[in-house]
């Protein structure tokens, strides 16, 4: 495993000292920080409310409004009035010393944001007083199907971009000949193999968790989302190999990686725009599984048999491919 | 230390072979040099027997273990300095080496120590991609003894040094023999082969043409010569007489009496000259 570290080491100090490969490893970051500022917007279909202690200890209203929304709860004022400030649409509720309740907002809140926590408390503070009797539906979404889809397909633009690195960094090996330095090593073949792809296994692992983080997915089955970046790493690494094997240097392999875009356009865009009978057209990419995986991760309904069941699709197509192409790759590199 | 036993190699998989029936054997602590013009197979051979391409036909062995089935203990036996300077470039020199030194399963040299024989100590922390050929020459050189190979193959090892740079590496590989390394070097350079080489092969369209040692071969093929510079009146002559000849020898003869000889020196004939008089080709 000394070399496989080795091999790691080596790609990522060579990733990091060129600008190309260093934007690629950090730019799902930098699209996700853009992201975010995109996404109060977009969260505004989805409400979001922060209400302070004294309010949360009221479960009748505290229950009330989670049912409408997410609800986060802050012990001081400041700490709300923080958060109200922040830049998506949140309406704070607070609890006054006469008992009544008070909507803290920040003055730029979308319309739904302004007007629906008024009419929830209306509801719920006289709705003795009005003797009604109503029933609430909930689709069950908290986050806006954009922010929702952002973020699933920036991590598959992580997995790709990562893939890209792998292939970069064959690329260079290629260029420069230095495979043949090392096969008169007593390095093995699958030590190269595993370590040109851990940075395509590792890189992913940590940003997927950064982007979720910075878009405030946080709530994710983290281990769910490990297992689904574990096994779409394996998408990865095949990029890395499809954009190396077919790039003799880098003009061609961003000529490459442009082409490989493609298919991740289109799992996205079949797995949102076909009807479930279509989306059979797109089955045959490990991206439209892996796209469905974190996308029903986000969305908090995904289960481990899912995960599975997925995962075998994309580990499927994926070593299909790899024995497709294994004279290519094997000539281009062994 | 390394025996090659009728090898032949064809790119196309057909009787167009690159080498064919090439034999030789190398003994332990030998400097063996390979020499030949571009394409005649020198490297195809060597590509072989470090492993780079694979062994179609023949037997070849090194320190006893077949090539065939290579083994890790073969590896660490064995250090190849390429003649194109296949290097990470966005590597220093010393990662270069750091790197490198980890895939062997031996005790290695320290890096520096091998920088600062090839004369790279001051840029050790420069970027390889920023050396120039020379330094990156030095380089995959000084890398190809991290694990202090017993068997060390040596791809044109001084190609686009300087002289006094040359001289070192040549040095080195004198050094690296004394304490008991095999060596075998590919060159069309014929005063490296003539100044290192206990023994070498001439290669030429793929089959060795002959082997043996440099002085044997000058004694063999070469003609016993004196170049002679002599005085005439208020200018010099030069004049290249074979003291095997009746009519020369005479010459010389009549020149020493007359008292008129400026310079003296016996000629023998070069390695190149002895390969183009084998093979009828040069060696460029």
């Amino acid at each position: 495993m000394r070399r496989v570290w080795m091999i790691f080491r080596r790609d990522l100090s060579s990733s990091i000292r060129e600008f190309l490969l260093l934007y690629m490893m950090a730019a799902p970051i930098i699209l996700a920080i853009i992201f975010k500022m995109f996404i109060p917007s977009a969260n505004s279909a989805a409400l979001q409310f922060a209400v302070d202690a004294e309010t949360a200890k009221d479960m009748g209203i505290y229950k009330t409004i989670s049912q409408y929304g997410s609800v986060e709860v802050y012990q001081d004022f400041q700490d709300l009035e923080k958060r109200v400030r922040g830049t998506d649409d949140i309406a704070g509720i607070i609890k006054a010393q006469n008992g009544s309740y008070q909507i803290v907002l920040e003055g730029n809140e979308s319309h739904d944001t302004k007007v629906i926590p008024e009419m929830i408390l209306r509801d719920y503070l006289s709705k003795e007083a009005l003797a009604m009797t109503f029933s609430i539906r909930d689709l069950g979404y908290t986050q806006s199907p954009i922010a929702r889809v952002g973020a699933a397909s920036l991590i598959l633009t992580t997995l790709i971009l990562a893939g890209a690195v792998i292939g970069f960094n064959m690329i260079e090996e290629k260029e420069g000949k230095t495979l043949s330095a090392l096969s008169v090593t007593p390095m093995r073949r699958w030590e190269f193999i595993l370590g040109k792809s851990m940075i395509g296994i590792l890189l992913p692992l940590v940003i997927v968790y950064v982007i979720l983080w910075l878009l405030d997915m946080w709530y994710v089955d983290k281990a769910m989302v490990f297992a689904m970046t574990l096994i779409s790493s394996g998408l990865t690494v095949m990029m890395g190999f499809l954009i190396s094997v077919f790039s003799s240097n880098q003009i061609s392999g961003i000529a490459n990686m442009k082409i490989l875009l493609l298919p991740l356009s289109a799992s996205v865009i079949g797995a949102l725009m076909l009807s479930p009978s279509q989306q059979v057209f797109v089955y045959w990419l490990p991206t439209y599984w892996s796209f469905l995986g974190f996308d029903g991760i986000i969305r908090n309904t995904m289960t481990w048999g899912q995960i599975g069941y997925y995962g075998l699709w994309i580990l499927g197509l994926t070593f299909g491919m790899f024995l497709l192409l294994r004279n290519r790759i094997k000539k281009s590199f062994i | 230390m390394i025996k090659v036993k009728n090898l032949y190699h064809s790119y196309t998989n057909d009787r167009a072979y690159a080498v064919e029936d090439i034999s030789f054997d190398i003994g332990k602590g030998e400097i063996f040099g390979f020499l030949g013009p571009s394409g005649a197979g020198k490297s195809t051979t060597q590509k072989i027997l470090i492993g780079l391409l694979p062994l179609q036909k023949g037997d070849v062995s090194i320190a006893g273990m077949d090539i065939r089935k290579p083994t890790e203990e073969m590896f660490n036996l064995i250090g190849v300095s390429f003649e194109q300077p296949n290097l990470y470039k966005k590597l220093t020199g010393l990662e270069n080496l750091e790197f490198y030194r980890k895939m062997f399963s031996v005790p290695t040299e320290d890096p520096m120590k091998l920088l600062k024989m090839v004369g790279l100590e001051q840029a050790a922390k420069k970027r390889a991609g920023g050396y120039s050929k020379g330094m990156m020459q030095r380089l995959v050189f000084a890398r190809s003894m991290l694990n202090t190979p017993k068997m060390w193959f040596l791809d044109e090892p001084t190609s686009g040094l300087d002289p006094t740079t040359a001289s070192n590496i040549k040095e080195i590989i004198w050094q690296k023999r004394k304490e008991g390394a095999t060596i075998f070097l590919t060159t069309h350079n014929m005063h490296i082969a003539d100044e290192l080489c206990d023994r070498v092969a001439f290669i030429h369209d793929g089959r060795i043409e002959l082997i043996d040692s440099p002085r044997n071969l000058k004694l063999q093929y070469g003609e016993k010569m004196v170049q002679v510079e002599h005085r005439m009146g208020e200018t010099f002559k030069k004049e290249y007489l074979s003291i095997l000849e009746e009519k020369d020898r005479q010459r010389l003869n009549h020149l020493i009496n007359q008292g008129t000889i400026e310079t003296m020196h016996s000629q023998e004939a070069t390695l190149e000259e002895i390969f183009i008089k084998v093979t009828g080709r040069g060696l460029k």
